[in-house]
């Protein structure tokens, strides 16, 4: 029996999956790559980093799938086509750029971490010194957070927050 | 009384809003499996951040599937759950569709593994591996994830079906993957009857039948289920005067079929296609159908059929094996690659009215397996792979404590806190160098009787590594070898002190010896710009054990653990060579049992005061739920500690009172730190709301040159110690360049103290960050950050 780290194994997996799809005339929807990039992936938020080694193709599908939750559509897909020969650095930039401007992103929330990359102007944050920070009761605090979502964004933007 | 937990991870079921296929069995499963008494059922729906679950309240839950009062969004009650809160001795059981779940498995199980608490998933079935080009991508890259996942942390799966169960141990041997066990639990099928409104029975289709004998092939249509084969039988059907009816909903990938039914001269002449049909006409289509035609290609139960039976129609189904279980001598089958086959199974019922007539009388006859069966069998499944009570003998006995030590005064004075608060305890075994034995002779005069073990003994002619934690470890497996040791003893060191009464169930309980973690040690830093013998010895058994695909929690929680000599030793007989490595003990033995032998040993929170010696010392991993040691050290009873005034040796008298005291201080100060950490989060998230991006610090290479990206404003929490992860790529991992930080006033005085941190020198597995060490009171100041010639400021303010 093989002794199989996660990573190994799911290859394994992908690549009979692949066998199978070849045979049916197919082609797996991502590569191995992207594939292994995914199934390492955690789900509160995504590194830059555990994507930044790959290609440009495999790079802005594995964008897609981790921060969208979705493949790369075909028109997306195809006007990108016209940048892939771009330096890796320059390319990643654009693709991160252009979705994380999204609104589609926006909705979706999913952190972004370890990226090199500025694209926007900040909002200024709130100032909270000590002295000025207003006090918010417990009982508040609480309520706050039984809400659901929707109404604790509501409730930050009436305070402020948002 | 319930004897085994379960938990229950549904979030599937409650984001879909209606319930068929996977949900109608987890739905139905469930909701017997909630009125088992043997049985403890936490229900649990994802968080929106996906790493953690609300709790479904048994009584909502029942009624709003029951019922459907209320939404299913809306039954969640406010009590969160993390992976770390599910109990070691639990059953973690996936029923739903998880490989649907942002949380992903490939995540959770190793979290869960690692401190034991038994996974088991259902199987539904392996199409998506074995003939991935019937499935949407999405669902075929998730679920081929999902496997892998399965496959290396389950203990346990559930099978539907033997052909299931089949095709498990077909894909095990071609990867040469080691086979989970399994168990086969067939579904159950006696839905409660749909109320169906005979009002929206689609009358025109059924008047248009009524002349004819028809086929039905009721599902959605997508390429697996083979609606082409039978497409391509309407001509021949129509001969014999048979219909062909479609029932179900257009699905993925079958445009082109859509297009060509639809241009078809004779739909709805000799075919129709109902799409989305009522469930009347559905009802009402079964019932007067020749025959419910399956031609799929695959399958992991097919409850369709099941579902003719309960409708009285005979069914020909693809001659497959999971169909032949599920239809039995009941059904009839033809190859689903060939029409001839097909017509030949419609001739055959065609041939024989009588015979015709008494096969439907035998379905209907026909009483489907129940799901209060498929329920009780589930349950004895999970019980039986369930450790609630664990291997080790019940009449195991702990009398004997072993300590390693060389320091006489501290053995002396922590003495007199073990005789006290271990009354279990009768003799301890001391490994120390020969001259200190006549002196603990001399001066212990205790009920605990020493007995002695002398480093020569230990050694047993072996040199002695110099290097302290090396020196430990390998004196701990040549004790293991060679000492007068019980096969079952309580390791401590000189200076762990109980706190109160201390009994043999703090160290076995439910038949699962007690293992104490405090860290994992994938995430320890230790002190970066100067590793002690410790941290080294941190890092040397993250490798060893991460290396041997074995969980990694630190064990090292200074406080007295429980050891089975024999497995010890079977450790050492596995890895040979492995005490001249300087690992940690601790970690090492517990790290391995846990993989090996976990139905003996259970993974908890560690329970030592004392540990870290200063709660701020680093980012607490894990806090503990109670206290009960302490890690002694004299710095804590000093005029600025945190037990400064209580005594530092053992006082009959003040004891209780005292050991009450220290807990709470110790209390207040853990939670001191996680009000910090949530501070820190709530800080993170405003900055992320303002910023698109989480407050980073991140070192890269530009052109050669480093390049230093800092939040623009950070808020910190007075008083604390604040470890925010310096992110670099691989170039910068191995720079010389110093990165030097300081905050200062805004005339330029340093308000926290410049630090450096030098990269080059950091362990290759730990994340380098910055440590802030933040005065008591509030101010706002500048976090001046350069390396090299790139220097980068911002604002921090640091809040009460």
């Amino acid at each position: 029996m093989k002794n199989y780290t996660d990573d190994a194994l799911a290859c394994a997996i992908y690549q009979l999956a692949d066998g199978r799809m070849q045979a049916a005339g197919q082609k797996m929807p991502c590569s191995e790559a992207v594939f292994s990039v995914m199934t390492k992936a955690r789900p509160d938020y995504v590194s830059y980093q555990d994507i930044a080694h790959l290609g440009n193709a495999d790079f802005m599908e594995a964008a897609y799938l981790l921060l969208l939750r979705r493949p790369l559509d075909e028109p997306t897909a195809k006007s990108c086509q016209e940048n892939m020969h771009l330096p890796a650095k320059e390319f990643q930039a654009m693709v991160l750029k252009n979705l994380l401007d999204s609104d589609e992103y926006r909705k979706r929330n999913i952190p972004l971490t370890e990226c090199p990359f500025v694209f926007a102007e900040p909002k200024p944050m709130p100032v909270l010194l000590t002295s000025e920070q207003p006090v918010i009761p417990q009982r508040l605090i609480r309520m706050y957070q039984k809400m659901p979502r929707f109404l604790q964004k509501l409730a930050k933007k009436i305070a402020g927050k948002e | 009384m319930a004897d085994t937990r379960i938990y229950m991870d549904l979030s599937m079921l409650c984001l879909t809003p209606f319930t068929t296929g996977i949900q109608r069995v987890a739905k139905e499963i469930v909701l017997r499996m909630l009125k088992n008494p043997d049985i403890s059922l936490t229900l649990l729906a994802a968080t929106p951040t996906q790493t953690a679950w609300r709790v479904l309240p048994h009584a909502a839950f029942t009624e709003y599937y029951t019922e459907k009062t209320g939404t299913p969004y809306g039954i969640a009650s406010p009590q969160i759950i993390t992976p770390a809160d599910i109990p070691t001795d639990a059953v973690f059981f996936d029923i739903d569709s998880a490989w649907n779940m942002p949380m992903h498995r490939s995540w959770l199980f190793p979290q869960l593994k690692a401190r034991g608490v038994t996974v088991v998933s259902h199987l539904y079935d392996l199409i998506p591996v074995t003939e991935p080009q019937y499935f949407h991508t999405t669902t075929m890259r998730q679920f081929l994830s999902w496997t892998t996942a399965v496959l290396q942390y389950a203990d346990h799966i559930i099978c539907n079906a033997d052909a299931t169960k089949a095709a498990l141990h077909t894909l095990c041997t071609q990867l040469d993957h080691p086979e989970p066990p399994c168990t086969v639990v067939p579904l159950g099928a006696d839905f409660a009857k749909k109320t169906v409104d005979p009002e929206s029975v689609d009358t025109k289709l059924l008047s248009l039948l009524t002349p004819y004998r028809y086929l039905l092939m009721v599902g959605t249509v997508e390429p697996r289920k083979n609606h082409q084969l039978l497409y391509d039988a309407v001509n021949q059907l129509s001969e014999r005067g048979i219909k062909v009816v479609f029932a179900g909903r257009l699905g993925w990938n079958m445009d082109h079929f859509a297009r060509a039914i639809s241009k078809h001269p004779k739909n709805g002449k000799d075919f129709f296609f109902v799409q989305g049909p009522t469930d009347a006409t559905i009802q009402a289509l079964y019932k007067d159908a020749l025959a419910v035609v399956f031609p799929t290609r695959n399958e992991g139960f097919g409850l369709p059929i099941v579902e003719a039976f309960l409708n009285g129609t005979p069914v020909l189904a693809s001659d497959i094996p999971v169909l032949r279980e599920v239809g039995g001598d009941m059904a009839d089958y033809f190859d689903n690659t060939s029409v001839d086959s097909l017509l030949q199974a419609v001739d055959a019922l065609l041939a024989d009215e009588e015979a015709y007539q008494k096969k439907r009388a035998a379905i209907a006859a026909y009483r489907p397996r129940t799901w209060d069966t498929a329920a009780d069998e589930m349950v004895q499944a999970l019980r039986g792979t369930c450790r609630s009570r664990g291997d080790v003998p019940q009449d195991t006995r702990v009398s004997q404590m072993v300590v390693l030590t060389a320091r006489n005064q501290d053995l002396l004075r922590t003495l007199p806190y073990l005789d006290a608060c271990l009354p279990f305890i009768e003799r301890m075994l001391v490994c120390c160098p020969k001259e200190n034995i006549a002196e603990l002779q001399a001066k212990w005069q205790g009920r605990i009787r020493l007995e002695f073990c002398s480093d020569e003994q230990l050694l047993n002619g072996e040199a002695l590594p110099e290097d302290h934690t090396e020196r430990n470890f390998f004196l701990r497996c040549q004790m293991m070898r060679n000492a007068p040791l019980d096969d079952v003893f309580l390791m401590t060191d000189d200076d762990y002190r109980p706190l109160r009464e201390i009994t043999p169930e703090d160290f076995i309980r439910n038949s699962r010896y007690q293992a104490y973690y405090c860290y994992d040690l994938r995430e320890w830093h230790g002190t970066q710009d100067a590793y002690t013998s410790y941290d080294r010895s941190m890092f040397r058994t993250r490798d060893f054990l991460t290396e041997r695909f074995l969980p990694a929690l630190q064990y090292s929680a200074h406080q007295p653990q429980i050891i089975d000599r024999r497995l010890f030793l079977e450790m050492l007989d596995a890895f040979p060579g492995i005490e001249h490595r300087g690992l940690d003990e601790w970690s090492t033995y517990f790290n391995y049992c846990i993989a090996k032998h976990t139905a003996q040993f259970a993974a908890v929170p560690y329970a030592a005061a004392g540990w870290p010696g200063n709660t701020s010392d680093w980012a607490l991993w894990c806090q503990p739920k109670e206290l009960f040691f302490e890690n002694y050290y004299d710095a804590l009873y000093e005029e600025d500690g945190i037990f400064a005034g209580l005594s530092a040796v053992y006082d009959p008298a003040r004891f209780a009172n005292e050991s009450v005291e220290k807990i709470r201080r110790w209390s207040e100060a853990l939670t001191k730190q996680r009000v910090q950490l949530a501070q820190m989060r709530m800080y993170c998230e405003m900055y992320r709301d303002s910023h698109s991006r989480p407050p980073e610090f991140l070192l890269t290479e530009q052109d050669g040159e480093p390049e230093l990206h800092i939040p623009d404003v950070l808020y910190l929490p007075a008083g604390g110690t604040i470890h925010m992860p310096l992110l670099t790529d691989e170039a910068m991992r191995s720079t010389t360049e110093p990165i030097v930080y300081c905050i200062a006033n805004q005339k330029g005085d340093p308000i926290v103290p410049e630090q450096t941190l030098q990269l080059n020198t950091v362990d290759a597995g730990v994340a380098p960050e910055l440590v802030f060490l933040m005065p008591p009171t509030p101010f706002t100041g500048i976090l001046t950050v350069s390396c090299g010639e790139c220097t980068a400021e911002c604002v921090v303010r640091c809040l009460a």
